[in-house]
């Protein structure tokens, strides 16, 4: 069809105009060639980045994995064998104290889920590891109960089967500071209403033994989240992470995947684990819901975040320090310290990093004053009021001009384009 | 002038390729959309849609029925490519365009506005009636040429893009500080070859006044011959850096594949007739093949004089319209960027970073009881992230809370919204007025959007 064309063109006519023109059209080739090639490179270019360009990121992510994860997993190993090692001994106050020890570290680790902590399908090589861990805020003491009742455990490969409200840090709370024979479970679930629990109470030496066993277990399963974690960490998932190289497309992709890891503050920090208790957020319908304290059991819910808080704080000093270290690791001194108050700097937006760390610092002080939450809720809800105020400035400034500042995207938002 | 001149200066050709390329690039983007799992995310797990207060009434289908939606609409768009029952095709896609753009206003974007704007052009132009599927099959007559007016229209539709994008970008954060270029590219370094090039003080500021001479200047160098084969080069690199550093979807292919049409109509016809010569075969073609469309060929004109009449007021009250509405915002008094007020529907295109923390308060009228809201319980992060700078998508999910509320607590309650945005790398500012119901609240009411902040944006020179 396209032949159809110039009827009255005759071939002279048309030579002419083909060799004073030939070159023009030519380059006109050339160029939708080049347009191809850019529009089809263009996944391959951003893909193709093993080489680190911007300094500064690479110097904060190499800082992240080198002076905050690494040295806080290693801790979390050392203090989890302790854990461990009560367990087997049956101690409770021993084992008490060494779990107290482990899930307030692990508040640090909170902080850092992506990559194999993540959740698989929204975070970037997540493999749901931190579930392994801790559950909260679907921890369910009614169903470890009931685990602990009928002794699911022992089922073959029950770890790797279990629901994650049964397994971990918050399962774990419920087998060493439940006080007393009463079941948590209400009347209709079914080892009440058929008598298993009270049948397996008048027992206290089955009571015991299964506790432990049950304990015993939960500790493999923690063990074996760790190294899984750890593994990931130092190996490939690291290296990918320092590097931004393959499953990441760039820098950016992982900055925004810690950057994800930070909304646990605004997600769980601020809205669950203060809105919710004090009656502030949604959740809670009624005055108050202390019910939905973190940690109510062993009453660690204010230490909880104030780890929290210090996680966030080393975000942006760029390390754990190391006078809170169990075990500094020497290889990593050769690695600077960078934090995202650093990147900040460089973005030109030191003020910013100023007013957060001001506001991490003036939470901790308003937490200082909290000596548990529960009895704050009680005696000066206020407290908690204001310490809840405090972590929403936070977040604001978090979630507008901190990701504004660095161009981050904001957790899931990628389906789509923009313009 | 010859009647070959005359059928040469203004040829179908080149519409003809643009309705190719405009088919073309939709089928692709429809594809793309249904590949990438973009319909689940954008239509099937949101519970709550925005919708344009114009337009409340549009339902969003069942997951089947979305993907028979998007099936018809790329049907229709493979249609427009093939020019096959071309203008019924060219309805059937523009009006289930539409109906998708209509599900939710989160997903609003310049370039689907502009598919939407160039349809009507190309409807009534003779893009259709050459190589077409139309002609080949349905033996309609080939119209080799045509009046001038369904060229310029197209070019006018197509250039306006350019020349508003232009006026939006005399403003103080785009021309003096290089925002948000600067927030952008330092994100940027790390890109192979170019990144490096980001990181210096200065090179915001001279991208973004590269960017406002392009779109003041690339209209007029795009129709004069002389410039015109540099001028596309500009807009090859202009799109093709546009594609790598931001997720702007199709619109720098559509952009680069519809802006031949500022060349010579008949420049289609003329490159493959160069083609062939380069590659050898020129006295062969020329001398000896006859044109397939030969047995048919005529000129594009309207003759009834009623009609004429007719489509000339149309046309002038088209494009009247297209040039005063989007400059709407000049009788605004209010910062765009700040208040998004005349935002839509004027080629703002990638103006400003914008982020905002959204935190509704629900009171109960009765008891005076205070809850927090987090906006995520009702919507998909994409949804909330477009939403939180937007004071009528603020106001219309205030309905749904109070709606949910009321409906949970059986009292009556009142909806509160604070709402801290950072412009440009500013520090955060409270957008909306936190003390007002905004389920009792006009979206003209002059105490919703509270002032702009005067601070400079971020820079680093």
């Amino acid at each position: 069809m396209i032949r159809s064309i110039i009827k009255t063109q005759t071939a002279a006519e048309t030579q002419t105009t083909i060799e004073t023109q030939a070159g023009k059209w030519k380059n006109l080739c050339c160029l939708f060639l080049l347009l191809l090639s850019i529009f089809s490179c263009e996944a391959e270019l951003s893909n193709s980045n093993n080489e680190v360009y911007d300094e500064g990121r690479g110097q904060l992510l190499a800082s992240i994995k080198q002076h905050l994860v690494l040295p806080l997993l290693t801790d979390f190993k050392i203090k989890l064998d302790a854990l461990d090692e009560s367990i087997t001994q049956k101690d409770l106050g021993l084992s008490q104290v060494a779990w107290q020890d482990v899930m307030l570290h692990w508040q640090w680790l909170e902080l850092f889920q992506f990559g194999p902590a993540g959740v698989s399908g929204l975070r970037i090589a997540g493999q749901d590891l931190r579930d392994q861990i801790y559950a909260f805020p679907l921890s369910n003491p009614c169903r470890v109960e009931q685990v602990w009742a009928t002794a699911d455990y022992e089922a073959d490969a029950w770890l790797s089967n279990a629901a994650i409200n049964v397994i971990g840090l918050d399962a774990m709370e419920h087998l060493l500071f439940k006080e007393g024979s009463e079941s948590v479970c209400p009347d209709s679930t079914r080892i009440i209403r058929e008598g298993e629990w009270a049948q397996f109470q008048d027992d206290p030496n089955q009571v015991e033994n299964q506790r432990w066993a049950y304990l015993a277990s939960l500790s493999q399963g923690l063990q074996q989240g760790y190294t899984a974690i750890h593994q990931a960490w130092e190996g490939e998932f690291g290296q990918a992470f320092t590097k931004a190289s393959t499953p990441f497309n760039s820098q950016r992709e992982v900055i925004d995947q810690v950057f994800a890891g930070m909304f646990y503050f605004d997600e769980v920090v601020k809205d669950l684990k203060l809105g919710a208790p004090a009656g502030i957020y949604m959740t809670c319908l009624e005055s108050q819901c202390p019910e939905q304290l973190e940690l109510r059991s062993s009453n660690l819910s204010h230490l909880a975040l104030a780890n929290n808080l210090k996680a966030l704080q080393a975000l942006f000093k760029g390390e754990y320090l190391l006078d809170l270290r169990l075990n500094p690791e020497p290889n990593a001194a050769a690695i600077p310290v960078y934090g995202f108050d650093h990147l900040l700097e460089q973005e030109g937006a030191a003020e910013l990093s100023e007013a957060i760390e001001l506001h991490i610092s003036e939470a901790l002080s308003l937490l200082d004053n909290i000596s548990s939450f529960e009895e704050a809720l009680q005696d000066n809800p206020a407290s908690i009021t204001a310490l809840h105020t405090k972590i929403k400035e936070l977040c604001d400034l978090l979630k507008s001009q901190f990701v504004t500042v660095l161009n981050l995207s904001v957790p899931q938002e990628g389906a789509g384009d923009n313009d | 002038m010859t009647k070959a001149e005359h059928h040469e200066a203004f040829s179908t050709a080149s519409m003809a390729l643009f309705r190719i390329m405009y088919g073309l690039v939709m089928s692709y983007s429809l594809i793309r959309f249904m590949l990438s799992g973009w319909v689940e995310e954008l239509w099937i797990k949101p519970t709550f849609f925005f919708k344009y207060a114009w337009a409340t009434w549009m339902p969003v289908w069942e997951p089947t029925g979305l993907y028979l939606h998007i099936s018809i609409t790329l049907l229709a768009a493979l249609g427009v490519t093939l020019g096959l029952f071309y203008k019924a095709s060219l309805l059937v896609f523009v009006t289930s365009f539409i109906g998708l753009q209509l599900f939710d206003q989160t997903n609003y974007l310049n370039h689907y506005y502009l598919v939407i704007c160039l349809s009507m052009p190309l409807f009534l132009s003779p893009a259709g009636q050459r190589f077409s599927l139309d002609c080949l099959w349905r033996e309609k007559a080939v119209l080799i040429s045509t009046e001038a007016w369904p060229l310029y229209l197209l070019r006018f539709q197509l250039g306006l893009v350019y020349v508003f994008a232009a006026i939006a970008k005399i403003e103080s954060d785009w021309l003096f500080y290089g925002q948000p270029l600067s927030i952008w590219l330092s994100s940027r370094v790390d890109l192979p070859f170019i990144g490096p090039l980001f990181s210096l003080d200065y090179t915001p500021l001279i991208m973004s006044w590269c960017g406002f001479l392009y779109d003041l200047l690339i209209v007029p160098a795009l129709l004069w011959s002389t410039t015109r084969l540099w001028a596309y080069l500009v807009v090859i690199g202009f799109h093709s850096m546009t594609h790598i550093l931001f997720d702007i979807g199709i619109f720098p292919l559509l952009m680069t594949l519809l802006t031949p049409i500022f060349f010579h109509p008949n420049w289609p016809i003329t490159l493959w007739e160069k083609i062939k010569n380069m590659m050898g075969d020129q006295h062969k073609d020329l001398h000896t093949h006859q044109p397939m469309e030969s047995y048919s060929t005529h000129h594009f004109s309207i003759q009834k004089p009623w009609l004429k009449r007719s489509l000339i007021g149309f046309i002038c009250i088209w494009c009247t319209f297209h040039i005063i509405f989007p400059l709407r915002t000049l009788w605004l008094e209010d910062n765009v960027l700040w208040s998004e007020r005349g935002m839509r529907y004027s080629w703002r295109v990638m103006l400003r970073e914008k982020n905002g923390s959204l935190t509704y308060r629900v009171k109960s009228l009765s008891s005076q009881r205070e809850w927090e809201v987090n906006p995520k319980a009702y919507l998909t992060p994409r949804q909330l992230s477009e939403m939180s700078g937007q004071a009528d998508m603020i106001v219309q999910l205030s309905h749904w809370i109070k709606q949910d509320f009321e409906t949970r607590l059986k009292q009556k309650v009142a909806v509160y919204a604070d709402i801290w945005v950072s412009l440009n790398g500013r520090p955060p500012k409270r957008m909306l007025n936190p003390n007002l119901d905004l389920t009792q609240v006009e979206l003209d009411d002059p105490r919703l959007i509270l002032a702009p902040p005067l601070n400079p944006p971020l820079h680093s020179f």
